[in-house]
Protein backbone atom coordinates (compact mmCIF):
# COMPACT_ATOMS: atom_id res chain seq x y z
CA UNK A 1 0.00 0.00 0.00
CA UNK A 2 1.72 3.02 -1.26
CA UNK A 3 0.53 5.98 0.85
CA UNK A 4 0.60 9.84 0.06
CA UNK A 5 0.44 11.78 2.93
CA UNK A 6 -1.03 15.55 2.94
CA UNK A 7 -0.79 17.75 6.10
CA UNK A 8 0.54 21.14 6.13
CA UNK A 9 1.60 20.60 9.74
CA UNK A 10 4.63 18.75 10.18
CA UNK A 11 4.79 17.31 13.78
CA UNK A 12 0.66 16.17 12.58
CA UNK A 13 2.98 14.52 9.40
CA UNK A 14 5.31 12.71 11.44
CA UNK A 15 2.91 11.12 13.97
CA UNK A 16 0.90 10.10 11.07
CA UNK A 17 3.76 8.67 9.62
CA UNK A 18 4.60 6.73 12.81
CA UNK A 19 1.46 5.05 12.49
CA UNK A 20 1.88 3.94 9.49
CA UNK A 21 5.26 2.90 9.73
CA UNK A 22 5.35 -0.06 11.61
CA UNK A 23 2.79 -1.82 9.26
CA UNK A 24 4.85 -4.32 6.55
CA UNK A 25 2.30 -3.79 3.72
CA UNK A 26 1.89 -0.07 3.99
CA UNK A 27 4.40 2.99 3.03
CA UNK A 28 4.17 6.34 2.96
CA UNK A 29 5.78 7.56 -0.72
CA UNK A 30 5.59 11.17 -0.49
CA UNK A 31 4.44 13.94 1.64
CA UNK A 32 2.68 17.30 0.45
CA UNK A 33 1.91 20.47 3.39
CA UNK A 34 -0.32 21.86 0.63
CA UNK A 35 -3.02 21.19 -2.10
CA UNK A 36 -1.08 22.24 -5.19
CA UNK A 37 1.56 19.78 -4.05
CA UNK A 38 -0.79 17.17 -3.36
CA UNK A 39 -2.07 17.01 -7.04
CA UNK A 40 1.32 17.28 -8.25
CA UNK A 41 2.77 14.11 -6.13
CA UNK A 42 -0.29 12.34 -6.89
CA UNK A 43 0.04 12.32 -10.35
CA UNK A 44 4.13 11.69 -10.00
CA UNK A 45 4.05 8.80 -7.49
CA UNK A 46 0.26 7.39 -8.29
CA UNK A 47 -0.24 6.16 -4.77
CA UNK A 48 -2.76 3.85 -3.78
CA UNK A 49 -4.09 5.94 -1.02
CA UNK A 50 -4.09 9.73 0.14
CA UNK A 51 -4.41 10.71 3.61
CA UNK A 52 -5.56 14.05 3.03
CA UNK A 53 -5.74 17.40 5.75
CA UNK A 54 -8.82 19.38 4.67
CA UNK A 55 -7.90 22.85 5.78
CA UNK A 56 -4.99 23.75 3.91
CA UNK A 57 -3.50 26.74 2.41
CA UNK A 58 -4.21 27.37 -1.06
CA UNK A 59 -6.58 24.84 -2.39
CA UNK A 60 -8.21 23.08 0.24
CA UNK A 61 -8.06 19.08 0.23
CA UNK A 62 -11.80 18.45 -1.17
CA UNK A 63 -11.05 20.30 -4.16
CA UNK A 64 -7.73 18.75 -4.83
CA UNK A 65 -9.28 15.47 -4.05
CA UNK A 66 -11.69 16.11 -6.69
CA UNK A 67 -8.87 17.64 -9.40
CA UNK A 68 -7.15 14.05 -8.11
CA UNK A 69 -10.00 12.16 -8.85
CA UNK A 70 -10.52 13.24 -11.84
CA UNK A 71 -7.98 12.31 -13.90
CA UNK A 72 -6.71 9.34 -10.91
CA UNK A 73 -9.90 7.92 -10.44
CA UNK A 74 -8.56 4.41 -8.82
CA UNK A 75 -6.71 6.12 -6.39
CA UNK A 76 -8.33 6.16 -2.81
CA UNK A 77 -8.34 8.90 -0.59
CA UNK A 78 -9.34 9.32 3.26
CA UNK A 79 -9.46 12.73 4.68
CA UNK A 80 -7.97 13.33 7.90
CA UNK A 81 -9.44 16.64 9.74
CA UNK A 82 -10.98 17.77 13.21
CA UNK A 83 -14.04 19.43 11.57
CA UNK A 84 -16.12 17.36 9.60
CA UNK A 85 -19.22 19.04 9.86
CA UNK A 86 -22.44 17.32 8.32
CA UNK A 87 -22.06 19.20 4.74
CA UNK A 88 -17.94 18.53 4.73
CA UNK A 89 -18.59 15.07 5.03
CA UNK A 90 -20.72 15.22 2.10
CA UNK A 91 -18.34 17.32 0.01
CA UNK A 92 -15.60 14.47 0.81
CA UNK A 93 -17.60 11.56 -0.57
CA UNK A 94 -19.45 13.88 -3.38
CA UNK A 95 -16.37 14.18 -5.02
CA UNK A 96 -15.23 10.23 -4.34
CA UNK A 97 -13.77 10.11 -1.76
CA UNK A 98 -13.14 7.15 0.30
CA UNK A 99 -14.02 8.38 3.56
CA UNK A 100 -12.85 9.99 6.75
CA UNK A 101 -10.96 9.95 10.04
CA UNK A 102 -11.14 12.42 12.61
CA UNK A 103 -7.81 13.01 13.59
CA UNK A 104 -7.92 12.64 17.32
CA UNK A 105 -9.29 9.53 16.87
CA UNK A 106 -6.56 8.46 14.26
CA UNK A 107 -4.28 6.29 17.08
CA UNK A 108 -7.11 4.00 17.19
CA UNK A 109 -8.64 4.37 13.78
CA UNK A 110 -5.97 5.46 10.97
CA UNK A 111 -4.93 1.94 10.36
CA UNK A 112 -8.15 -0.21 10.54
CA UNK A 113 -9.40 2.68 7.97
CA UNK A 114 -6.45 2.43 5.35
CA UNK A 115 -6.91 -1.24 5.53
CA UNK A 116 -11.07 -0.87 4.65
CA UNK A 117 -10.53 1.84 2.01
CA UNK A 118 -7.73 -0.26 0.12
CA UNK A 119 -10.12 -3.23 0.37
CA UNK A 120 -12.86 -0.83 -1.40
CA UNK A 121 -14.99 -0.02 1.27
CA UNK A 122 -16.38 3.93 2.13
CA UNK A 123 -15.13 4.55 5.94
CA UNK A 124 -16.40 7.20 8.36
CA UNK A 125 -15.14 8.12 11.65
CA UNK A 126 -16.80 6.05 14.68
CA UNK A 127 -19.00 9.01 16.54
CA UNK A 128 -20.27 10.39 13.52
CA UNK A 129 -22.97 10.94 11.50
CA UNK A 130 -23.68 10.35 8.05
CA UNK A 131 -27.21 11.01 6.16
CA UNK A 132 -27.31 8.24 3.80
CA UNK A 133 -27.77 9.36 0.20
CA UNK B 1 -14.87 34.17 33.98
CA UNK B 2 -13.78 31.12 31.49
CA UNK B 3 -12.55 28.48 32.87
CA UNK B 4 -8.73 28.22 31.90
CA UNK B 5 -7.67 24.78 30.71
CA UNK B 6 -4.35 23.65 30.20
CA UNK B 7 -3.78 20.77 27.77
CA UNK B 8 -1.11 18.50 28.44
CA UNK B 9 -0.40 15.54 25.64
CA UNK B 10 2.84 14.89 23.82
CA UNK B 11 0.57 14.22 20.90
CA UNK B 12 -0.21 16.59 18.45
CA UNK B 13 -3.09 15.22 16.84
CA UNK B 14 -4.68 14.51 20.26
CA UNK B 15 -4.17 18.43 21.09
CA UNK B 16 -5.14 19.46 17.83
CA UNK B 17 -8.67 17.52 18.42
CA UNK B 18 -8.95 18.23 22.18
CA UNK B 19 -8.75 21.88 20.99
CA UNK B 20 -11.08 21.45 18.08
CA UNK B 21 -13.74 20.27 20.89
CA UNK B 22 -13.19 22.97 23.15
CA UNK B 23 -13.41 25.70 20.63
CA UNK B 24 -16.89 25.05 19.77
CA UNK B 25 -17.73 25.40 23.93
CA UNK B 26 -18.54 28.38 26.44
CA UNK B 27 -17.59 29.50 29.38
CA UNK B 28 -13.90 27.58 28.60
CA UNK B 29 -10.42 27.88 27.02
CA UNK B 30 -7.40 26.41 26.21
CA UNK B 31 -4.45 28.85 27.78
CA UNK B 32 -1.53 26.72 27.36
CA UNK B 33 0.10 23.61 25.64
CA UNK B 34 3.14 21.13 27.31
CA UNK B 35 4.36 17.99 25.69
CA UNK B 36 6.07 16.53 28.81
CA UNK B 37 5.03 16.41 32.69
CA UNK B 38 7.91 19.10 33.29
CA UNK B 39 6.45 21.46 30.64
CA UNK B 40 3.26 21.00 32.57
CA UNK B 41 4.23 21.85 35.83
CA UNK B 42 5.74 25.00 34.92
CA UNK B 43 3.46 26.32 32.43
CA UNK B 44 0.09 25.08 34.87
CA UNK B 45 1.43 27.58 37.46
CA UNK B 46 2.86 30.46 34.65
CA UNK B 47 -0.52 30.38 33.26
CA UNK B 48 -3.07 30.41 35.87
CA UNK B 49 -4.74 26.97 34.65
CA UNK B 50 -7.65 25.72 36.60
CA UNK B 51 -7.97 22.77 34.63
CA UNK B 52 -5.14 20.45 33.23
CA UNK B 53 -5.92 18.29 30.97
CA UNK B 54 -3.15 15.30 31.49
CA UNK B 55 -2.02 12.74 29.33
CA UNK B 56 -1.06 9.65 31.58
CA UNK B 57 1.62 8.23 29.56
CA UNK B 58 4.22 11.37 29.14
CA UNK B 59 7.75 11.33 28.45
CA UNK B 60 10.02 13.17 30.62
CA UNK B 61 7.70 13.43 33.92
CA UNK B 62 4.63 10.91 33.79
CA UNK B 63 1.05 12.17 33.91
CA UNK B 64 0.63 10.17 37.19
CA UNK B 65 3.77 11.79 38.72
CA UNK B 66 2.88 15.57 37.27
CA UNK B 67 -0.43 15.30 38.69
CA UNK B 68 0.85 14.22 41.98
CA UNK B 69 3.10 17.44 42.00
CA UNK B 70 0.61 19.28 40.48
CA UNK B 71 -1.73 18.83 43.16
CA UNK B 72 0.64 19.10 46.29
CA UNK B 73 1.77 22.60 44.84
CA UNK B 74 -2.27 23.60 44.18
CA UNK B 75 -4.61 21.78 45.89
CA UNK B 76 -7.50 23.52 44.22
CA UNK B 77 -6.56 22.87 40.59
CA UNK B 78 -8.26 19.95 38.96
CA UNK B 79 -6.80 17.25 36.80
CA UNK B 80 -8.98 15.64 33.68
CA UNK B 81 -6.68 12.33 32.88
CA UNK B 82 -6.58 11.45 29.28
CA UNK B 83 -5.34 7.81 28.65
CA UNK B 84 -5.06 5.52 25.75
CA UNK B 85 -5.68 2.75 28.19
CA UNK B 86 -8.38 1.51 30.65
CA UNK B 87 -5.13 -0.36 32.59
CA UNK B 88 -5.76 -0.79 36.11
CA UNK B 89 -3.18 0.87 37.65
CA UNK B 90 -2.92 3.64 35.72
CA UNK B 91 -6.36 4.33 36.72
CA UNK B 92 -5.80 3.57 40.81
CA UNK B 93 -2.29 5.36 40.51
CA UNK B 94 -4.43 8.99 38.82
CA UNK B 95 -6.95 8.91 40.88
CA UNK B 96 -4.66 8.30 44.21
CA UNK B 97 -3.01 11.01 42.81
CA UNK B 98 -5.78 13.49 42.54
CA UNK B 99 -7.38 13.42 39.64
CA UNK B 100 -11.70 14.33 39.31
CA UNK B 101 -11.55 12.24 36.19
CA UNK B 102 -10.36 9.57 33.97
CA UNK B 103 -11.07 9.71 30.29
CA UNK B 104 -10.28 7.38 27.58
CA UNK B 105 -9.11 8.91 24.30
CA UNK B 106 -10.70 6.28 22.44
CA UNK B 107 -14.06 8.27 23.96
CA UNK B 108 -12.93 11.59 24.61
CA UNK B 109 -14.97 12.57 21.00
CA UNK B 110 -17.94 11.78 22.94
CA UNK B 111 -16.87 12.76 26.44
CA UNK B 112 -14.54 14.79 26.89
CA UNK B 113 -16.51 18.24 26.87
CA UNK B 114 -18.77 16.34 29.42
CA UNK B 115 -16.32 15.56 31.98
CA UNK B 116 -14.42 19.17 31.92
CA UNK B 117 -18.32 20.16 32.61
CA UNK B 118 -18.49 18.03 35.61
CA UNK B 119 -15.08 18.55 36.73
CA UNK B 120 -16.18 22.16 36.19
CA UNK B 121 -19.03 21.62 39.00
CA UNK B 122 -16.78 19.64 41.10
CA UNK B 123 -18.36 16.49 40.23
CA UNK B 124 -16.15 13.48 39.26
CA UNK B 125 -16.17 11.82 35.60
CA UNK B 126 -15.14 8.23 35.00
CA UNK B 127 -15.53 6.47 31.33
CA UNK B 128 -17.96 3.99 31.41
CA UNK B 129 -15.27 1.17 30.57
CA UNK B 130 -12.87 2.93 33.55
CA UNK B 131 -16.10 2.87 35.79
CA UNK B 132 -16.15 -0.39 35.71
CA UNK B 133 -12.62 -1.42 36.85
CA UNK B 134 -12.70 1.24 39.48
CA UNK B 135 -16.16 -0.81 40.93
CA UNK B 136 -14.29 -4.12 40.13
CA UNK B 137 -11.30 -3.00 42.43
CA UNK B 138 -13.62 -1.73 45.16
CA UNK B 139 -15.71 -4.69 45.58
CA UNK B 140 -12.28 -6.97 45.54
CA UNK B 141 -11.08 -4.33 48.33
CA UNK B 142 -14.18 -4.08 50.48
CA UNK B 143 -14.39 -8.07 50.36
CA UNK B 144 -10.85 -7.99 51.30
CA UNK B 145 -11.26 -6.20 54.55
CA UNK B 146 -13.85 -8.01 55.85
CA UNK B 147 -17.35 -7.81 56.12
CA UNK B 148 -19.01 -4.80 58.30
CA UNK B 149 -19.21 -6.59 61.82
CA UNK B 150 -22.72 -5.52 62.60
CA UNK B 151 -23.62 -7.51 59.82
CA UNK B 152 -21.93 -10.67 61.54
CA UNK B 153 -21.96 -10.27 65.02
CA UNK B 154 -25.93 -8.99 64.95
CA UNK B 155 -28.61 -11.44 64.37
CA UNK B 156 -31.22 -10.42 61.82
CA UNK B 157 -33.42 -8.93 64.34
CA UNK B 158 -31.04 -6.89 66.19
CA UNK B 159 -30.00 -5.51 62.87
CA UNK B 160 -33.15 -4.79 62.24
CA UNK B 161 -34.33 -3.15 65.86
CA UNK B 162 -30.38 -1.17 65.77
CA UNK B 163 -31.90 0.60 62.70
CA UNK B 164 -35.22 1.35 63.63
CA UNK B 165 -33.60 2.93 66.88
CA UNK B 166 -30.97 4.65 64.91
CA UNK B 167 -33.78 6.24 62.62
CA UNK B 168 -35.38 7.74 66.29
CA UNK B 169 -37.85 5.38 67.21
CA UNK B 170 -39.36 4.71 70.23
CA UNK B 171 -38.77 1.00 72.03
CA UNK B 172 -42.87 0.66 71.32
CA UNK B 173 -42.74 1.52 68.26
CA UNK B 174 -39.62 -0.79 67.35
CA UNK B 175 -41.71 -3.39 69.25
CA UNK B 176 -45.17 -2.77 67.11
CA UNK B 177 -42.72 -2.33 63.88
CA UNK B 178 -41.23 -6.08 64.41
CA UNK B 179 -44.19 -7.31 66.19
CA UNK B 180 -42.49 -8.60 69.54
CA UNK B 181 -42.59 -7.54 72.90
CA UNK B 182 -41.25 -4.04 74.30
CA UNK B 183 -38.95 -6.30 76.87
CA UNK B 184 -37.66 -8.33 73.62
CA UNK B 185 -36.61 -4.69 72.21
CA UNK B 186 -35.02 -3.56 75.13
CA UNK B 187 -33.26 -7.30 75.13
CA UNK B 188 -32.16 -6.69 71.58
CA UNK B 189 -30.88 -3.08 72.63
CA UNK B 190 -28.78 -4.63 75.74
CA UNK B 191 -27.26 -7.43 72.96
CA UNK B 192 -26.51 -4.93 70.35
CA UNK B 193 -24.77 -2.49 72.70
CA UNK B 194 -22.67 -5.39 74.46
CA UNK B 195 -22.29 -6.78 71.24
CA UNK B 196 -20.58 -3.58 69.63
CA UNK B 197 -19.20 -1.96 72.74
CA UNK B 198 -21.89 0.91 72.58
CA UNK B 199 -22.71 3.08 75.85
CA UNK B 200 -25.72 4.98 75.11
CA UNK B 201 -28.62 5.16 72.33
CA UNK B 202 -26.49 8.25 70.56
CA UNK B 203 -23.05 6.52 69.95
CA UNK B 204 -26.03 3.53 68.74
CA UNK B 205 -27.04 6.04 66.80
CA UNK B 206 -24.01 7.14 65.41
CA UNK B 207 -22.68 4.00 64.59
CA UNK B 208 -25.26 2.73 62.50
CA UNK B 209 -25.01 6.14 60.76
CA UNK B 210 -21.20 5.42 59.90
CA UNK B 211 -21.42 1.82 59.35
CA UNK B 212 -24.63 2.51 56.50
CA UNK B 213 -27.08 0.93 58.25
CA UNK B 214 -29.17 3.63 58.60
CA UNK B 215 -29.01 7.04 56.54
CA UNK B 216 -28.41 10.48 58.02
CA UNK B 217 -31.32 11.59 56.29
CA UNK B 218 -33.96 8.75 57.27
Amino acid sequence: MRILLVDDHKPTRDEIRALIDPQADMSVVAEADTGELAVTLARRERPDIIVMDILLPGINGIDAAREILQELPQIRILALSNHFGESLVQAILDVGGAGYVRKFRAFEELIPALRSVAAGQTYVSHGSTVRKT
Amino acid sequence: MNVRLLLADDHEMMREGLKALIGKESGMEIVGEAKNGQETLSLAKKVGAHIVVMDVAMPDLNGIEATRKLIKLNPNIKVVALSGHANREFVREMLKAGASAYVLKSRAYEEFVRAIREVMDGKKYLSPEIARGVVDEYVEISTNVGPNPAFVMLTDRERESLQLIAEGKSTKEVADNLNVSVKTVETHRHNIMEKLNLRSVAELTKYAIREGITSVDA
